[in-house]
C-alpha cells in the first residue's frame, strides 16, 4: 500500500534521514522504533508532505506523493497523528473530529456524518461524554484517543501514528496499544513510530529499526523482540 | 454631567468602528502572524469608492457598501500576494512591516491623484437631523445608532461563521495550528488568504460607515488605522473578544478626554493605554500569557 | 587590525566638501545638499537601531522634533546661542530615546513598531498643544543666524556645516559598530537568547543602540531648524518616520555609503523631478516593495554585488589558480575535522593558554568522589501551566567530571538545561554553583562561569566565526567605554587586538582555525556544533552545558567532539552533557543521570545505566516482567 524507497531529507545542513526504504502491505500494522532523535517523526512529516525530501520516493497505491502540499496528501488518504497528539485545543471535541472529515465535507451528507460520529464515539466512549467539551481541557490519554479518532474521521487508507505513548503515564499506554490492537483487527492499514520498542513490537506485524537516520536492524515484529541488537540500539553498544 | 449619555453614546460609536478594524487585524494575526499596516488606508479606499458611487453618482448607499466590499476583495488579494505571501516565505517581521506600511502610501497617493487631497462631506443615508432618545434626555446622530448596529451585526455574523461552519471552524484550526490543520487537509495558504479578504473588506465598510461622522479624503485612514492597531494591542491582538473592548474602551476614552480635557488631546489617550498595557501587561487586557519556549 | 585601511571610506566623502566651490545655486546647496547631509544623521542613527539591531523604529521624526524644538525654543525663549543648545538638544534627544527604547527590550516585530509610532503621534500632539512654548501649529520662526566668530555659516556656508556634522556622525558611528558594541548589536538582532546566554547583556545594549541613535538625530534636529529657519510640528509626521525607513532600506542597511544613497535619493528624486512629485509616494512605496524583496541589500548591496563580480572576472583573467579558492566555496572535507596530532598538543596547550579561569576554591583539576559539587541542584522544580517537567530533580556535577545527563523524549532535560542557564526562571528548589546560590539572567549566569551550547544550533549566521567567539569574549572588554572607542583610545584598541588573538586560538583548538573569516552560516553541520563549542569556551567557563553537541553529525563529526570533549576535560573543565548518541554518552562520561517524566530515575557510572532495568524500562518500554530473554539476562 504504502512505499518508501530510498528516502533522504536534510535540515539545512543536517542530513535527517538517509536512504531510508520500507513498506507497508496493504492491513498490515508496521513498526518504526528507535530513540529519540533518530529520525522517526522527520519519517512521517516527509510522507504527509510537511517536510519536503531531497531525494526518494514515497508512493501510495503506486501513486507518488511526493512534493505534494500537505493538504493533498491528507486528500490522497494518509490520515496523520501527529507527534504530541496537535489536537485543536480551543475547539471542542466534536469540533476536532468534524475537522478530521474536512476533506470529504462537500460529499458528506449530514446524516452520515453523523453515523460516523458515532462510530467514533462507540469506538470512544469517553469522548462522546466530553463531545462538547474544548479539547484542551482533556486529559493526556483522551487527547490522544482524540487525535486518533480526528485521523479516522478522514477514512484513511493508510494510518501514521507518531509516538501515541509519550507522555502518558504507563496504564494509559496499554489502553492506547489495546486500541491499535482493535483498529488493526479492522484491517486498518498503518505505521507506527514509536520510541518504546517492546510495546510497538508487541502489536506490530513487522519492524524497522531506525538510528541515526538510517534503518539499521529489520524483521518480523517477534523476532527483532528477541534480537539483543534492539536494545544496543537504545542505550550503546557496551563501553571497554 | 448631563450630556454624560451622549458622550458615552458617540464613544460607543466610535469604539465600535475602530473595533471593526482591529477585529480586522485580530483575524489575520491569529492566521499568519502577520496584519496589515495600511489598514486605514483600506478603509480610506472602501469610504472613497462608496462616497464616488452614492454621493457623487447618487447610486443607491447600498450600491456604495458593494463598491466597498469589492475594492476590501480586490486590494486584499494584492495586499496578500505583494506583500504577504514573499514575507511568510522569509519569516521576518521587518518585511511585512515594511511592505503593508509601502503598499499603504501607495494606495494613499491613488487616492490623491483619483479623488484629490480634499475632504469631502459625505452625507448620512439617514440624514443629520439628531435623534431624540428617552424623552429627549439623549440626543444622536441617527448614522452613530447605525454603526452600533452595523458593526454588532458585521462581529456576530463573523462569530457565527466561525463557530457554525466549516470553513470557519477551519480558519480556527488553521490560527491555533497550522501543520495541524495541514494534516486535516485544509489548505493553510488558503485560508490565510481568505482571513485577509475577510479583514479587508471589513475595512472597507467601516470606511463607509464612519464616513458621514468624519470627512472623507485620502488623509482620513492612517490615523484610523494607527489607532485601531493600539486599541487591538490594548485589548489583546491574539483574544478577538480583546480586541472589540479595547476598541470600546479606546473611543471611549478619546471622548471623554475631548469633552473634559482638551480637543487637542483627544488623539493621545489610545497611545498612553497602549505604552501603559504593553509595559504592564503585553499580552493585552485580555490576552493570555504564552510560555514562551526555546 | 588595520586602522588606517577602516578610515578610507570616510576620506573618500571628503572631496564633496568643495561642491560649493563648483556649484554656487543655493537651491541646491542649501536646500538639496545641506538636507541630505542632515538626513544622513538620521539615517546613521536609525541604521544602528534598525539596521544593527534589528528594531523598527517608526518613531524617529519624533526624536527628530524633539532635537529640533529642543534647540528652537533655547534660542527663541532665552536667547541661547545656538552653539550653546547644541549639547542641550542631544542630551534631550538622547533621553527621548531611553522612552522610545524601553519597549524595545521586551516587544518585538509589529509590537514595537507601533509603539514606536505612538511615541511620534504623541510627540507631534504636546508640540501642537504646548501652544506657550512651541508656539502650537504656527510653529518657531524666530531662528537665529547662524555664525562662528566673524564667519556667517548662513546660505551656502550652511552647508559646510551640516557636511562636518555628517562626517563626524559617521565617524563615530563606525566606531561603535566595529567593535564589541557592533558585534553585541547583530548577535542580539540575529539570535538574542544565544546572545544572552554568551555574556551580552540585552538591557544595556539594546538600550544603548537607542540612546546614541537618538542623540545622532538630536543633533540633527538642532541643524534642521536652520533649513528653512522654522520650527513647526507639520515637518515632524508619521509620514517621515516612514520616509526616514524608505532612505535606509532604499540605500543599504549596515552601510555608510548605503546611508547617504538612501537620503541622496529620495530628497533629491522628487526635487529634480518636478513632474513626478505628484507620485512621488507611489515610486516611493513601490521602490520600497521591490528592495525588500528583490535587493534585500539595498542599493548599496546591488553595487557591491557587481563590483564583486567585475573583481572577481578581473583575479580569473590575471590568475586561475586563485579562482579555485574564491572566498564564498568552503574548502569542504580537505579539513581533517580535528587537527593532526603534533598539532593537537599544541592545541591543548593553547586552550590552557587561553582558559584562564582560576577554578573555585576546593576544586583540583581531577574527579575525586570525596570534592565537593561544582553544580548542585536540590529540589529543582519547574511547572508549565499545571504540567510539572522537572520534579524535585537533585544534581551534582563534580569539579572535573564529565557528566551526562540522558533520557527519553520529554524528560525534562533540555528545560533542565535552560534553568541551568537562566533561560527559564524554575517554580521551586535551588541550584548551588561553586557553593553559591545561582540565578539571574542568562548574561549573569554566563558571567558567573557555566556556558553553553544550544540542541539547535544557535549560531549567528551572517557573522564571521571569529565574530561568533569573539561575542562569547565579551566579558573581557568590561573596562572598555563609550568614550575610549570614539577615542580610539589605546586601550581599546589593545582589548581588541588580545580579544582577536584569543579567539583565533579557540578558533584552532576546535579545528576551525582556517576558517575564522568565514561566514558561520555557509560551515557544515557538524563544523557549527564545534563553533558553538569554542563560543562557549570563550566566556571562561568552569562549566559547560553541552545540549546534544552530536545530533544530526556524521560519524567522524562525533569522533571530532568525543575528543574535543576530552580535551575540555584535561584542561580542568566540568561538562554536563545532554546527548542521544549513547555510544558517545558511554565513552566520554564519568558519571550519567537518567531522567524520566521529569524525574531522575537512574544516575550511576554507564556501565551501571546500560544495565539499570528501571533505564531499559523507560527506553525501550517493557515491563520487567516481560523482558525479552536478552534484555532480560543482561539485568
Amino acid at each position: 500500500m504504502l512505499q518508501i524507497r530510498d528516502l533522504s531529507v536534510s535540515y539545512g545542513p543536517v542530513r535527517a534521514l538517509q536512504g531510508v526504504s520500507l513498506s507497508v502491505p496493504e492491513g498490515k500494522l508496521v513498526c518504526v522504533i528507535g530513540s529519540n532523535g533518530a529520525g522517526k517523526t522527520t519519517l512521517l512529516r516527509t510522507i504527509s508532505g510537511l517536510l519536503t525530501p531531497g531525494s526518494g520516493e514515497v508512493t501510495l497505491r503506486g501513486q507518488s506523493l511526493l512534493r505534494q502540499p500537505p493538504h493533498r496528501v491528507a486528500r490522497r488518504g494518509v490520515g496523520h497523528v501527529p507527534e504530541n497528539r496537535r489536537v485543536f485545543p480551543d475547539q471542542s471535541v466534536q469540533d476536532n473530529l468534524i475537522l478530521g472529515a474536512y476533506t470529504r465535507m462537500g460529499k458528506l451528507k449530514r446524516d452520515a456524518l453523523n453515523a460516523e460520529l458515532e462510530g467514533i464515539y462507540t469506538t470512544f466512549p469517553r469522548l462522546k461524554e466530553r463531545r462538547q467539551q474544548l479539547a484542551g481541557t482533556l486529559s493526556g490519554g483522551e487527547q490522544q484517543m482524540l487525535a486518533i479518532g480526528r485521523a479516522l474521521m478522514l477514512n484513511p487508507a493508510v494510518l501514521l501514528l507518531d509516538e501515541p505513548s509519550m507522555g502518558l503515564a504507563p496504564i494509559i499506554i496499554d489502553e492506547v496499544f489495546r486500541q491499535l490492537q482493535a483498529l488493526k483487527a479492522r484491517g486498518l492499514t498503518m505505521l507506527l513510530v514509536e520510541q518504546l520498542a517492546y510495546r510497538a513490537l508487541g502489536v506490530a506485524d513487522y519492524g524497522y529499526v531506525i538510528e541515526h537516520g538510517r534503518i539499521e536492524i529489520e524483521g518480523p515484529a517477534a523476532q527483532l523482540r528477541a534480537d539483543p541488537r534492539v536494545q544496543a540500539a537504545y542505550l550503546g553498544h557496551s563501553s571497554t | 454631567m448631563s450630556d454624560l449619555p451622549q458622550l458615552i453614546l458617540s464613544g460607543v460609536a466610535l469604539g465600535m468602528i475602530y473595533a471593526l478594524l482591529a477585529f480586522g487585524y485580530n483575524i489575520t494575526f491569529l492566521t499568519s502572524r502577520t496584519l496589515n499596516f495600511a489598514q486605514g488606508e483600506f478603509l480610506m479606499l472602501g469610504a472613497l469608492v462608496a462616497f464616488s458611487i452614492s454621493v457623487v453618482h447618487k447610486h443607491n448607499y447600498l450600491l456604495g457598501i458593494g463598491g466597498a466590499l469589492l475594492i476590501g476583495i480586490v486590494l486584499a488579494v494584492i495586499l496578500e500576494r505583494t506583500a504577504i505571501r514573499p514575507a511568510l516565505r522569509t519569516k521576518s517581521d521587518v518585511s511585512w512591516i515594511l511592505a503593508t506600511t509601502a503598499l499603504g502610501i501607495i494606495a494613499r497617493n491613488v487616492a490623491e491623484r483619483v479623488w484629490g487631497t480634499d475632504d469631502y462631506r459625505f452625507p448620512s443615508p439617514l440624514g443629520n437631523a439628531p435623534l431624540s432618545l428617552a424623552g429627549g434626555a439623549v440626543r444622536v446622530l441617527p448614522q452613530e445608532l447605525l454603526i452600533i448596529g452595523a458593526a454588532a451585526v458585521i462581529m456576530i455574523s463573523f462569530e457565527l461563521f466561525r463557530r457554525g461552519t466549516i470553513l470557519g471552524k477551519a480558519v480556527t484550526a488553521v490560527a491555533t495550528d497550522k501543520d495541524a490543520a495541514a494534516l486535516q487537509g485544509i489548505n493553510v495558504a488558503l485560508i490565510i488568504t481568505l482571513s485577509f479578504v475577510i479583514s479587508s473588506v471589513i475595512a472597507a465598510v467601516a470606511g463607509v460607515l464612519v464616513g458621514p461622522l468624519t470627512l472623507v479624503g485620502a488623509g482620513m485612514g492612517i490615523l484610523l488605522g494607527v489607532k485601531a492597531f493600539a486599541a487591538a494591542i490594548i485589548g489583546g491582538l491574539e483574544s478577538g473578544l480583546g480586541v472589540v473592548a479595547g476598541g470600546l474602551i479606546l473611543g471611549l476614552c478619546e471622548q471623554f478626554t475631548a469633552r473634559f480635557i482638551s480637543t487637542g488631546y483627544k488623539d493621545t489617550p489610545g497611545f498612553v493605554l497602549l505604552i501603559l498595557v504593553l509595559l504592564l501587561k503585553p499580552a493585552g487586557l485580555f490576552g493570555k500569557r504564552s510560555i514562551k519556549k526555546v | 587590525m588595520m586602522p588606517f585601511r577602516r578610515y578610507i571610506p570616510l576620506l573618500a566623502l571628503l572631496p564633496f566638501v568643495l561642491v560649493p566651490l563648483f556649484v554656487s545655486d543655493t537651491y541646491i546647496v542649501h536646500g538639496v545638499l545641506a538636507k541630505v547631509c542632515i538626513y544622513v544623521i538620521v539615517v546613521a542613527g536609525l541604521d544602528l537601531v534598525s539596521g544593527y539591531s534589528g528594531d523598527i523604529s517608526v518613531g524617529h521624526a519624533g526624536l527628530l522634533a524633539v532635537g529640533a524644538y529642543t534647540s528652537a525654543i533655547l534660542c527663541w525663549k532665552l536667547q541661547w546661542n545656538w552653539w550653546g543648545t547644541v549639547p542641550v538638544s542631544i542630551l534631550f534627544t538622547a533621553l527621548a530615546g531611553v522612552l522610545l527604547g524601553v519597549p524595545a527590550l521586551r516587544l518585538a516585530g509589529p509590537y514595537l513598531a507601533m509603539t514606536t509610532i505612538a511615541f511620534g503621534l504623541i510627540v507631534q500632539t504636546i508640540v501642537n498643544e504646548s501652544e506657550k512654548l512651541t508656539k502650537g501649529s504656527t510653529g518657531i520662526t524666530e531662528i537665529p543666524r547662524l555664525r562662528l566668530g566673524s564667519l556667517s555659516l548662513e546660505s551656502n556656508n550652511f552647508y559646510y556645516l551640516t557636511f562636518v556634522a555628517m562626517v563626524l556622525v559617521l565617524y563615530l558611528k563606525r566606531q561603535v559598530v566595529f567593535s564589541f558594541w557592533g558585534r553585541a548589536f547583530e548577535a542580539l538582532k540575529e539570535n538574542p537568547l544565544a546572545a544572552e546566554c554568551s555574556g551580552v547583556s540585552r538591557y544595556r545594549f539594546k538600550l544603548g543602540a537607542f540612546i546614541i541613535s537618538a542623540a545622532f538625530t538630536g543633533l540633527a534636529g538642532a541643524l534642521f531648524i536652520h533649513l528653512n529657519k522654522y520650527c513647526g510640528p507639520l515637518s515632524f509626521s508619521l509620514q517621515f518616520s516612514i520616509d526616514f525607513l524608505i532612505m535606509l532600506i532604499l540605500g543599504g542597511t549596515r552601510s555608510m555609503f548605503g546611508n547617504i544613497i538612501g537620503a541622496f535619493i529620495v530628497v533629491f528624486v522628487p526635487d529634480f523631478f518636478n513632474n513626478i512629485a505628484e507620485y512621488q509616494l507611489m515610486i516611493f512605496g513601490g521602490l520600497l516593495l521591490f528592495t525588500l524583496y528583490f535587493l534585500p541589500g539595498g542599493i548599496i548591496g546591488l553595487i557591491n554585488l557587481l563590483a564583486r563580480s567585475v573583481g572577481a572576472l578581473f583575479r580569473r583573467r590575471r590568475d586561475a589558480v586563485v579562482t579555485a579558492a574564491t572566498p564564498r566555496t568552503f574548502p569542504g572535507e580537505q579539513l581533517s575535522p580535528v587537527p593532526e596530532v603534533a598539532h593537537q598538543d599544541a592545541a591543548t596547550m593553547q586552550l590552557q593558554a587561553v582558559y584562564r579561569r582560576s577554578l573555585p576554591a576546593g576544586t583540583g583539576s581531577s574527579g575525586h568522589e570525596a570534592a565537593a559539587a561544582l553544580l548542585k541542584t536540590e529540589e529543582l522544580t519547574i511547572a508549565f501551566g499545571g504540567l510539572v517537567a522537572v520534579n524535585k530533580l537533585e544534581l551534582d556535577v563534580r569539579p572535573g567530571e564529565v557528566h551526562a545527563l540522558i533520557g527519553p523524549n520529554g524528560s525534562g532535560k533540555s528545560t533542565t538545561i535552560n534553568m541551568l542557564s537562566g533561560v527559564y526562571r524554575p517554580t521551586g528548589g535551588r541550584i548551588r554553583f561553586a557553593d553559591l546560590p545561582l540565578g539571574g539572567a542568562p548574561h549573569n549566569i554566563s558571567r558567573a562561569g557555566i556556558a553553553r551550547t544550544f540542541q539547535n544550533v544557535a549560531l549567528f549566521g551572517d557573522m564571521t566565526l571569529l565574530d561568533n567567539v569573539l561575542v562569547g569574549l565579551h566579558h573581557t572588554f568590561s573596562r572598555i567605554t563609550l568614550l575610549d572607542l570614539f577615542t580610539a583610545s589605546p586601550r581599546a584598541r589593545r582589548e581588541e587586538r588580545a580579544a582577536r588573538a584569543r579567539a583565533q586560538l579557540l578558533l584552532e583548538f576546535v579545528g576551525l582555525g582556517d576558517l575564522a573569516n568565514e561566514r558561520a552560516r555557509n560551515l557544515p553541520y557538524g563544523k557549527q556544533r564545534l563553533l558553538e563549542i569554542a563560543r562557549a569556551l570563550a566566556q571562561n567557563p568552569a562549566l559547560v552545558l553541552l545540549d546534544e553537541p552530536a545530533a544530526g553529525c556524521t560519524a567522524g563529526e562525533i569522533s571530532a567532539i568525543d575528543k574535543i570533549i576530552g580535551k575540555m576535560k584535561a584542561a580542568g573543565l566540568s561538562i554536563l552533557l545532554i546527548e542521544h548518541h549513547m555510544d558517545l554518552v558511554m565513552n566520554v562520561s564519568d558519571r550519567v543521570s537518567v531522567l524520566d517524566f521529569g524525574q531522575k530515575i537512574a544516575s550511576g557510572t554507564p556501565a551501571e545505566i546500560q544495565r539499570n532495568e528501571r533505564v531499559i524500562s523507560a527506553y525501550l518500554g517493557a515491563p520487567a516482567d516481560e523482558l525479552p530473554p536478552a534484555a532480560a539476562a543482561a539485568v
